[in-house]
């Protein structure tokens, strides 16, 4: 793997893909690695502690079947390589009590997703760009 | 030989070798006469007197000391037995016989002497009759007294009466019973009340132990535990019990209990006994209805939840790849294409919208109001800045807010609300030229009403509660676009405040909407 900018975890379809259509319209050359559910993304963590190439960001969707976000949230932060990393939860969800608990869990931001699919990508692509720039003046 | 002097002078006693007594006289007629008439005459009356006296005391029954009544009757008989025989010695010289006799007398005054002088302490303490008379009086002055007293007590007793009565049929009423218990004897009294409570026949004898055994088994050991704390602590006790009365049936009651002293020593108890099995069954009820009703609240919760996740997941699909579509594939399809494109776009916000006005409506129930003092015009200056990026805003809109008092509320709620009014004012005025919304506030009552007038469309007054409720709109989404929620929205926060909404409305002139908080 070359250059990992972006891990998604989410594990409708439907959304992954408007996220990535978003992503890709607003930095055509970003890198993304989609996740199906909670136990990929783990499996995911777990096995990659030793990669040279950190994402930049993690976008994570908070319902997702058997684990939730909050679960792997819960669980990849606990790793030393992850703890730093930043985490933007994606919802559905203005449920007061889960975005407390996501900022509780170390999230860095958190996107109610819109209907409106232009408003999901100005979104998105705004997060992304953000972390993405914010790593890249780290990294120089 | 003084016996024989006896003898013969007893012998002697009509002796009559003496001279008659008339001789003395000489027989002088006059002499005679007057000593004789004189003698028989009062003989006549000693005889007298002494039957009136014995008949006197006969009749007497109460009379006091009758031995000497006895004694003088005695005595003027043996006087006028001495007049008789001077009277017969005129002519028959018995003069031993007339000695007997005066010596008799003499025994007897002298008998009659003693016995007067022995009971004359006695006499004297008998009253007189006017002593006898003051002491009557007073007897009956007293007696009276007491009459008075008796009928006044009477009179007590029967206030008393109606007094118990009326405290019995009070507590009937009232479903009230007050009792008492001594320790030292270890009984109990009750009150009518308490009996029928129980389901027992008044006045049946009853102790503490018995009390307490009606109460429901569960119940029992605090019930023991409370009179024992009255008894060591003092405490006083107003619980919540169920009883199980003669038949079998369980009854809610309320009692309350307080120690009685005795030299600061508690005694025993009193307290009461209210039958409050109906308020306490509805309460129950209505504790589980409102249990049955938080159930079905959390599962309205947890649908609504699932609605705001799986619901928008298809809408954001359909929402996004329309318009993908219509980015870059619009040059694909023709006109009509275009235009059916156009329309699951939209139907796909709208419907993201309503969903998300259900959600906002469905939290409003829910959410805790934390209410702080609120500046209304700063509040109004902040919407206005906000409310100019509303769809509906263009630049015929005028906002004119007026100076308004202060209030308290939930301000983030309130603000949602008073955006929503405003909002509202001007999605209904659109297409006139001239959009006035002024806002103002009026105090009618001691209470602060404000107001959001507008002069547009107006509605039918006959529709003034219609608005308010969950999709409800009067007019077509074609004409006025919106999901019907804005003011029922509106309208839950205003109630949540304890507040009220309403308006008044013209067709064609405006409406004016007020709340109060």
């Amino acid at each position: 793997m070359k250059n990992l900018d972006i891990v998604l975890i989410e594990d409708d379809d439907n959304d992954a893909e408007l996220a990535i259509l978003a992503l890709k319209k607003s930095i055509p050359t970003v890198e993304i690695i989609r996740l199906r559910d909670g136990e990929e993304a783990i499996e995911f963590f777990e096995q990659n502690g030793e990669i040279s190439h950190k994402p930049k960001l993690i976008l994570l969707d908070l319902k997702m079947p058997k684990i939730d976000g909050l679960e792997v949230l819960k669980k990849i932060r606990s790793y030393d390589w992850v703890k730093n990393l930043p985490i933007v939860m994606l919802t559905s969800s203005r449920e007061h009590k889960d975005i407390v608990e996501s900022y509780n869990l170390g999230i860095n931001s958190y996107v109610v997703k819109p209907v409106s699919f232009k408003d999901f990508a100005d979104t998105i692509s705004s997060i992304g760009r953000y972390w993405l720039s914010v790593n890249e003046e780290s990294n120089k | 030989m003084y016996f024989l002097w006896v003898l013969d002078f007893l012998k002697n006693l009509t002796n009559d070798r003496f001279m008659p007594h008339g001789m003395c006289y000489q027989w002088q007629a006059a002499t005679l006469w007057s000593n004789v008439i004189g003698d028989s005459i009062t003989a006549l009356s000693y005889f007298l007197i002494p039957a009136f006296l014995v008949y006197f005391v006969s009749k007497r029954k109460n009379i006091e000391m009758k031995g000497i009544f006895v004694m003088f009757a005695i005595f003027i008989v043996s006087c006028g037995a001495v007049h008789t025989i001077s009277a017969v010695n005129v002519w028959i010289p018995y003069y031993n016989l007339a000695g007997f006799m005066k010596l008799t007398m003499a025994f007897v005054s002298m008998a009659t002497l003693a016995l007067l002088y022995i009971n004359m302490p006695k006499a004297l303490l008998i009253p007189s009759p006017s002593e006898l008379q003051k002491i009557n009086d007073q007897l009956t002055a007293e007696i009276e007294e007491k009459n008075r007293l008796q009928k006044e007590l009477v009179e007590q007793r029967e206030q008393l009466q109606k007094t118990v009565q009326l405290l019995n049929s009070t507590q009937e009423a009232a479903n009230i019973g007050s009792w008492k218990v001594d320790f030292n004897t270890g009984k109990s009294i009750w009150s009518n009340q308490v009996y029928r409570i129980h389901g027992l026949d008044i006045g049946a004898p009853t102790i503490l132990k018995d009390g307490i055994n009606y109460y429901r088994e569960d119940f029992r050991d605090r019930v023991n535990q409370v009179i024992e704390e009255a008894r060591t602590e003092g405490k006083s006790w107003d619980e919540e019990w169920v009883l199980v009365d003669i038949t079998g049936k369980e009854i809610w009651v309320r009692t309350t209990g307080n120690p009685t002293y005795e030299n600061d020593k508690v005694v025993g108890l009193e307290g009461l006994i209210i039958d409050i099995d109906q308020q306490k069954r509805a309460a129950i009820s209505l504790e589980e209805q409102a249990i049955e009703l938080q159930e079905s609240n959390d599962e309205l919760e947890s649908f609504s939840y699932s609605i705001s996740h799986d619901m928008r997941a298809p809408l954001r699909a359909i929402n996004g790849y329309a318009e993908i579509l219509k980015e870059d594939y619009s040059g694909a399809l023709d006109k009509e294409g275009n235009r059916i494109l156009g329309i699951i776009h939209s139907s796909a916000l709208k419907l993201g919208e309503l969903i998300d006005d259900i959600l906002a409506f469905s939290r409003l129930g829910r959410k805790e109001l934390s209410k702080s003092p609120i500046k209304m015009n700063s509040l109004f200056k902040q919407l206005a800045e906000e409310i100019s990026e509303s769809k509906y805003w263009n630049e015929n809109v005028e906002i004119d807010v007026a100076k308004l008092p202060d209030s308290k509320g939930d301000e983030a709620m309130l603000k949602q609300a008073i955006y929503n009014l405003l909002e509202n004012a001007m999605k209904y005025s659109s297409g006139k030229d001239n959009i006035k919304i002024s806002v103002g506030a009026e105090t009618k009552a001691g209470e602060k009403i404000y107001f959001i007038r507008d002069n547009g469309i107006g509605i039918n007054m006959e529709y003034k509660d219609k608005i308010f409720g969950v999709f409800q709109r009067l007019h077509s989404a074609k004409a006025y676009e919106g999901t019907g929620v804005g003011l029922a929205i509106v309208k839950k926060i205003i109630e949540r405040h304890g507040g009220e909404i309403w308006l008044e409305s013209e067709e064609g002139k405006g409406s004016t909407f007020y709340f109060k908080l």
